[in-house]
């Protein structure tokens, strides 16, 4: 086996995933932390002679990616918060129409343009409400730089099969962080990969193609590229449509597709985690971005010392694993749950799910927690 | 009454600039407290509004008041202070990407409606901040991190595009040049209308190419050639016909006295917003506030 090394930051690896997934159109603005994954992409997808562009702003960043995905491009946008603000009704948009596009989202330090160079895990409430109406898109969220390449192989998989915006969250620490990365594991990483299209509508059927088509609520439409053959038309539109894309404010249809939405995410979706359970231990880590880190440190120095503890690891924050929250959470009596914010956003989203166990919340602002925090938080509670 | 006369330093914030050093923005800096100066203005009497990027940093630069908002979004908060407080310099700033990139779309509409402010872009060709990526005045063929095999698409020319967008007073300056551009800065300030001056102020960090030596080297005093101002159809051709390449114009294109927003509005906005008088007694307002207490 080789001992081959790269250093390599998470942005690196994340354009490397994306272009891996087969990610064909890129449009971006700078931003920073933000801006170190827009360069990966523009270098690495100009130089296959994919579409790389940089646009005017984040709106039209997001609207390119959105027309390119209606032609049947994978496509992808990255930015921070402020530019994730001027994305908004964009991303709804993508929501509506069914369109895959992946929004890689590095936090800095809020609100409004806040300080572009301090950490920050401080997007999780935007995210989970980001979408007008209450309907929820994936949020995946990255836990190291090595972890970069595959999960962003899996949201763009998760954002093809299901036909909807994906959030691939990450953070400066992550994307902005170099560090040696051994070629043959991820190499393996690659091997080990699943590559998902979105289901496509056969172009020369006879049968009739509706844009937004569905049997059972819980169905993904088939996708048809505009532009594809000749027998069939294809409308894409953002307001309230029957099945077919023709606009329509109270039918029947209209209001099903709208159910449809919730529904084909909230039944097709498969929780992505970790589990690493030690027996006899009453103390439960939930973690996830940078943070899973400092929890994996901390733990480190608890076992050593014998302290028991468990660890689960989230990377789809959203939609909530409520499955192996609840089920995981009456079993323990105490559950630490450290974040870079100062409210503990992810704790309050879950907080309904843990009946008995006592919850502490670890929290910062613009920087990374000290695992000798979690180390002690694990010591107090036995 | 008496007379106060200023100078430059009295408009120097606490604030030392956090610009590289040689960068462009200082001259820009400089001219407009000189040109401030010069014209006898209070530093109460304006307001120096900017979007994001390096250059917006300027309000914390100057001692005026100053607001620092959103990136491509001066010139909206601007107009909207202009119009509750007419009486004041409103005086916007920003860089080229933000005034022609993402805040392209409020300058259109910024030049047609004319309110009576200055609008002082500095021109770089570059993004700076975020450490030089392409921006909509980048030439082309320009190799930058967003673009590594060479900027494909055509700069904009924010002279014709504000001349065919019924600009009322089109001008450039170089921040090389520091005793033109405080007479165009000077002349904007006191145009009775919107201003716009385009400033080349060279990045010395990640532009290579649109340097102070190639300014030095290539820019022509258009006004010094005998230029007529009032003649829009002149303004366009010079505009059109030197602005990229080696020979660029810089002076004032075009001036136009046509009303400002304000002049048409001067019903509504012959005294500001904020020292209207209700049309109700202090009392009765007094009695309607308690009402829901």
């Amino acid at each position: 086996m080789s001992t081959k090394q790269e250093i390599l930051t998470g942005a690196e690896l994340i354009a490397r995933g994306a272009i891996d997934a087969g990610v064909d159109f890129f449009a971006g603005y700078p931003i920073t932390p933000a801006s170190s994954i827009y360069s990966a992409m523009l270098s690495k997808l100009q130089a296959t002679g994919k579409v790389a562009i940089g646009a005017s702003d984040e709106i039209s960043a997001i609207a390119m990616c959105i027309g390119a995905s209606m032609r049947g491009a994978k496509t992808m946008t990255a930015t921070s918060a402020p530019g994730l603000c001027l994305m908004t009704e964009n991303i709804s948009h993508a929501f509506v129409t069914e369109s895959p596009v992946l929004i890689a989202l590095g936090q800095r330090l809020g609100p409004s343009t806040g300080a572009a160079t301090q950490s920050h895990e401080g997007d999780i409430s935007f995210l989970q409400h980001i979408i007008a109406g209450g309907y929820t898109i994936p949020v995946i969220a990255i836990n190291s730089i090595f972890n970069s390449y595959s999960l962003t192989i899996k949201a763009i998989n998760i954002s093809e099969k299901l036909r909807t915006p994906v959030v691939l969250l990450s953070e400066k620490d992550i994307i902005m962080s170099a560090t040696n990365v051994s070629v043959s594991a991820l190499e393996q990483e690659k091997q080990r990969a699943v590559f998902i299209n979105r289901p496509y509508f056969n172009f020369e059927s006879d049968e009739i193609y509706k844009t937004y088509n569905f049997n059972q609520i819980n169905e993904i439409p088939e996708f048809l590229a505009a532009g594809i053959g000749t027998k069939h038309r294809v409308v894409a539109t953002g307001s309230l449509h029957d099945k077919k894309g023709t606009l329509s404010k109270t039918s029947t249809e209209a209001l099903e597709v709208l159910e449809h939405l919730n529904a084909k995410i909230k039944n097709n979706f498969e929780d992505l985690y970790d589990l690493d359970e030690e027996s006899g231990a009453n103390t439960l880590i939930i973690s996830f971005l940078a943070s899973d880190l400092s929890a994996k440190e901390a733990i480190k120095k608890a076992r050593k010392e014998n302290l028991k503890v468990s660890q689960l690891t989230i990377y789809s924050l959203f939609p909530v694993p409520e499955k192996i929250i609840s089920e995981l959470t009456t079993r323990y009596q105490t559950i630490i749950i450290p974040e870079v914010n100062f409210s503990g956003q992810y704790a309050d989203a879950i907080m309904h799910l843990i009946n008995k166990a006592k919850v502490i919340k670890i929290n910062s602002q613009a920087d990374l927690i000290k695992p000798e925090r979690i180390y002690k938080e694990i010591k107090n509670a036995l | 009454m008496t007379t106060v006369t200023l100078d430059a330093k009295d408009f120097k914030s606490e604030v030392h600039p956090d610009w590289c050093p040689g960068c462009g923005d200082f001259g820009v800096l400089n001219c407009l407290q000189r040109a401030l100066a010069e014209l006898g203005i209070l530093q109460h009497q304006v307001a120096v509004i900017s979007g994001i990027g390096c250059s917006s940093n300027l309000p914390g630069f100057i001692n005026t008041y100053g607001m620092h908002t959103l990136h491509g979004r001066s010139l909206p908060n601007a107009q909207g202070f202009k119009l509750a407080h007419n009486d004041m310099h409103v005086i916007a700033v920003g860089g080229d990407g933000d005034g022609y990139g993402i805040g392209v779309g409020h300058l259109v509409h910024a030049l047609r409606r004319n309110i009576d402010m200055s609008y002082l872009v500095m021109n770089n060709s570059i993004y700076g901040l975020t450490t030089g990526q392409t921006s909509p005045t980048s030439g082309e063929g320009m190799k930058t991190k967003s673009t590594p095999f060479g900027n494909p698409e055509a700069p904009l020319n924010p002279l014709t595009l504000a001349l065919g967008s019924g600009a009322s007073f089109v001008a450039r300056a170089f921040s090389g040049n520091p005793k033109q551009a405080i007479e165009i800065y000077k002349a904007a300030i006191q145009h009775k209308g919107f201003a716009l001056v385009d400033t080349f102020s060279p990045c010395v960090t990640f532009n290579k190419v649109n340097t102070a030596q190639f300014y030095r080297d290539n820019t022509y005093d258009l006004n010094a050639e005998g230029h007529d101002p009032s003649n829009l159809m002149k303004a366009m051709e010079v505009a059109s016909r030197d602005t990229y390449g080696d020979r660029i114009a810089t002076g004032i294109f075009y001036q136009s006295q046509r009303p400002c927003y304000e002049e048409s509005e001067k019903d509504t906005l012959s005294t500001p917003i904020v020292d209207h008088i209700l049309g109700i007694s202090p009392e009765r307002a007094a009695e309607l506030i308690a009402n829901f207490k």
